[in-house]
């Protein structure tokens, strides 16, 4: 993990301090240095995990604690289990490949060298995740992989849109990430530890408090997984360049809101209200994805939303405790999608130019023509969700905008004259 | 402003750092290394701004300020005793006060009033008066950090240029230090830490919305983000008396970096495109690129970017507000989100859009060199926050 962002912060730095910028080569040669050194210690890990390099390396791997401060600790503490090795060597190999396939797609690109330093943050936040062995850790992994998603969306900064809907993907992450803050201070605070194998004495606990935990984690995995009602900046996430898109929206980022909750299975297991309702969340955004998947006029919008369906699907699966499927559905989905995240663009060429037509199921055939003419509005309007959560923000910005008058007024009264 | 930086930095750095390490072999705590190392730089970049708000003044007096201003704080710092560090604390802040006083007249006398009040606070500890003590410590460090409804003077300052502002944030670590080192050890400011977390708290929220409404506004925004700051600041401080004195420092120091690295940028982007509330997005990413990668870097650690001190102090934090009161923490993580959501979508608005052309140069080499080395303190402190977070814990608890 250290290998990407070591390679993300050199160019950074190097950028920032030299006169000129670096050469497309250079930028990318480090970042791939940094890529495959990445895949080949995940891969280490594997086979270290299933004893092929010596006696087995399973379980917590403990370097230390990066701080402790009185009865404080955040333990640097890695993990190594099926979980965290199928999801590592999954992002590890999915973003090296798609560095290699951005070297071409974005060559003589203005942002070629951004996208790169990008890309080796989101690496080295992905491995984080899924080596993170405490929540503060797993929580540092997670910060990464949204900012950089969000400045993915924002790529084309020069057009308005994707500048508006970074900002709107990187407030929802945002504002879903209070609950995995808190739950990780919760988890501090209620069982001594942040480690994820202190989660074992989750039944130590009222079930309130399991259940706020389970509630916690779970709206943290809402916001990054798109899940309703917070799935309206997936389609606008597709501003970003195609690469990223297969990469966050189709592969990895997307699902990592999947795997919080595989790796906080314990406390969504001792909290049914909290699995009731990540199941109703998980279905409920299945059915909405499905019927706007078939409606959606362009291509990387419907497979957003064909992505969305699985992952609803996904969480449905982690929610009923069939966790070992959910994580074959999850690596074979994120697969499946870079591919066809990746091929998007030739669709339409081949489409063109070797007369392929991509197949589309129309809603021909559900219920009488009044019902499918409603199904076919609503999928085409996206169940008005943007709109709807706009409404819902409306009153914090009239909020905000009173208290600023407010404390305006205060600072003129507290102010001398020519101050005021 | 980047040409004075870049040429008092390194100097006063390094002998921010000679000066720790003597001081740290002749005493175990060696609390002073990180601190002395990390305060004099931003520091030193105001004084001979400051200079320059005195025209009137002759340049001998003028450079005697300028050394009192930067050896003040430094001597609160390393005073063994509490009353010679408030007064020195007492006369930075006066004289302080006075430099700005043809700036704003507000801020002198919201930073005079706190100078005077670490004066009494000062006397409490002579005259052995805890209460009082603890009392004006408070209410000078409230002042100084712009506790909502005391944040005119602060507010006032960071409307300003960026070399006022930072008079008043490098001075915010070391006053946290003495109040947790000689005014935070009675009962009474263990009975009062859950009401001031709370008040922090509270403000730290009010300023974060406050934010929000500020997103065409990049000066706005950034007394906001220094205003709101203040609040986590202040309810970290009160924590404090219960033993989170690491999250105190933490949060006072990632404060000074990182919205030093805000302030100057701001100032940068102003010095070459004006000051103006932006109606439209104005596409300045094209023509100021490392100016707006240094600034979304700046942005992002003081809202808690995993890497940089920020993220480390944001956590201990929260750690330290939970165990007083859960209902603030949450607060706080709230106003951290909002204020996050903010910085990007002002962020967007400055620089994303289509792109404008501008004679104006990218960050010049010296600023450049400014960018990178408060970026190398921040990356440091987040990579290792034990330099800073463990002795100044274990000298006060």
């Amino acid at each position: 993990m250290l290998a990407p962002l070591t390679s993300a912060l050199g160019i950074g730095v190097a950028l920032l301090a030299r006169g000129n910028w670096l050469g497309e080569d250079t930028v990318e040669r480090v970042i791939r240095v940094g890529l495959i050194a990445s895949l080949l210690a995940a891969l280490a890990a594997t086979m270290g995990a299933l004893g092929l390099l010596g006696a087995p390396v399973r379980g917590e791997i403990d370097y230390g604690s990066w701080l402790v401060v009185g009865r404080y600790e955040i333990p640097l503490v890695l993990v190594a289990d099926p979980l965290s090795i199928a999801f590592s060597v999954l992002a590890a190999a999915l973003t090296a490949l798609v560095g290699r396939f951005s070297r071409t797609y974005l060559h003589k690109e203005p942002g070629f060298a951004r996208f790169f330093v990008l890309l080796g943050l989101f690496a080295g936040g992905t491995q984080l995740v899924a080596y993170a062995g405490a929540l503060d850790l797993f929580f540092a992994g997670w910060e990464l992989i949204g900012i950089s998603s969000a400045l993915f969306i924002g790529f084309f900064h020069e057009r308005e849109m994707p500048a508006r809907s970074a900002v709107r993907a990187f407030a929802t992450y945002r504002l879903c990430d209070v609950g995995l803050l808190l739950g990780t201070v919760s988890v501090h605070e209620w069982l001594g530890s942040t480690r994820f194998s202190a989660l074992e004495g989750v039944a130590t606990l009222s079930p309130l408090a399991v259940t706020a935990l389970g509630g916690m984690f779970l709206l943290s995995a809402m916001g990054k997984s798109a899940q309703l009602p917070f799935s309206g900046w997936l389609p606008r996430a597709m501003e970003g360049p195609t690469p990223s898109s297969a990469l966050f929206y189709g592969a990895v980022s997307v699902h990592a809101g999947l795997y919080l909750l595989l790796r906080v299975e314990p406390v969504i297991a001792a909290a049914p209200v909290a699995a009731a309702l990540g199941g109703f969340v998980g279905i409920a955004t299945a059915i909405y994805a499905t019927m706007v998947a078939r409606t959606h006029p362009d291509a990387k919008g419907a497979l957003a939303h064909a992505t969305l369906a699985q992952i609803g699907l996904i969480l449905a699966e982690i929610s009923m405790g069939l966790t070992t499927l959910a994580l074959v559905h999850l690596v074979c989905h994120a697969m499946l999608r870079a591919w066809q995240f990746l091929r998007a663009p030739n669709m339409i060429h081949d489409a063109h130019t070797f007369g392929h037509h991509a197949v589309h199921r129309s809603t021909d055939g559900v219920g009488s023509v009044t019902l499918r003419d409603r199904l076919f509005a609503v999928a085409l309007h996206r169940l008005r969700l943007d709109e709807r959560l706009d409404a819902a923000v409306d009153p914090v910005l009239a909020l905000s905008r009173g208290l600023s008058t407010m404390e305006r007024r205060v600072r003129g009264v507290l102010s001398v004259r020519q101050d005021a | 402003m980047s040409t004075i930086f870049s040429t008092w930095m390194a100097p006063v750095w390094l002998f921010g750092v000679t000066l720790s390490a003597v001081w740290s072999d002749r005493h175990r705590a060696a609390v002073a290394v990180p601190l002395l190392g990390t305060l004099p730089g931003p520091l030193a970049g105001t004084l001979p701004t400051a200079v320059g708000s005195m025209p009137g003044a002759p340049m001998l007096v003028r450079r005697v300020l300028m050394g009192a201003q930067l050896l003040l704080p430094l001597l609160a710092l390393v005073a063994t005793r509490g009353h010679l560090a408030f007064a020195a604390l007492a006369t930075a802040g006066v004289i302080a006060a006075g430099m700005v006083r043809g700036t704003s007249r507000t801020a002198s006398i919201y930073l005079g009033a706190s100078g005077l009040l670490w004066g009494v606070a000062g006397l409490g500890v002579y005259v052995s008066s805890p209460a009082g003590t603890l009392a004006a410590s408070l209410l000078a460090i409230a002042l100084h950090c712009g506790l909502f409804p005391l944040h005119a003077g602060v507010a006032a300052m960071s409307e300003h240029r960026a070399s006022r502002q930072l008079q008043q944030l490098a001075v915010l670590p070391i006053a946290a230090f003495v109040h947790m080192r000689f005014a935070d050890n009675s009962p009474l400011a263990h009975d009062l830490a859950p009401a001031l977390v709370v008040i922090g708290a509270a403000s730290t929220l009010l300023f974060a919305l406050v934010a929000l409404s500020a997103r065409r506004d990049m000066r706005r925004l950034y007394s906001a983000s220094v205003l709101m700051h203040g609040g986590m600041l202040f309810a970290a401080v009160g924590a404090a008396a219960r033993g989170h004195h690491a999250a105190a420092v933490l949060v006072a120091v990632t404060m000074v970096l990182a919205l030093t690295g805000f302030s100057v940028m701001v100032t940068a982007l102003e010095s070459r495109v004006g000051y103006g509330d932006l109606t439209e997005f104005a596409g300045r990413a094209r023509a100021f690129p490392r100016l707006a990668a240094a600034l979304a870097f700046f942005g992002g650690a003081a809202v808690g970017l995993p890497g940089t001190a920020g993220f480390v102090a944001d956590d201990l934090l929260l750690h330290a507000l939970w165990e007083e009161s859960a209902w603030s923490a949450a607060t706080v993580v709230v106003a951290s989100a909002v204020l996050a959501v903010a910085t990007l979508a002002t962020f967007a608005r400055v620089f994303f859009g289509p792109p404008q052309r501008h004679l104006a140069p990218d960050l010049l080499p010296r600023e450049r060199r400014v960018v990178v080395i408060l970026m190398l303190l921040l990356l440091v402190l987040g990579f290792v926050p034990a330099l800073l977070a463990s002795p100044v814990n274990a000298l006060l608890r």
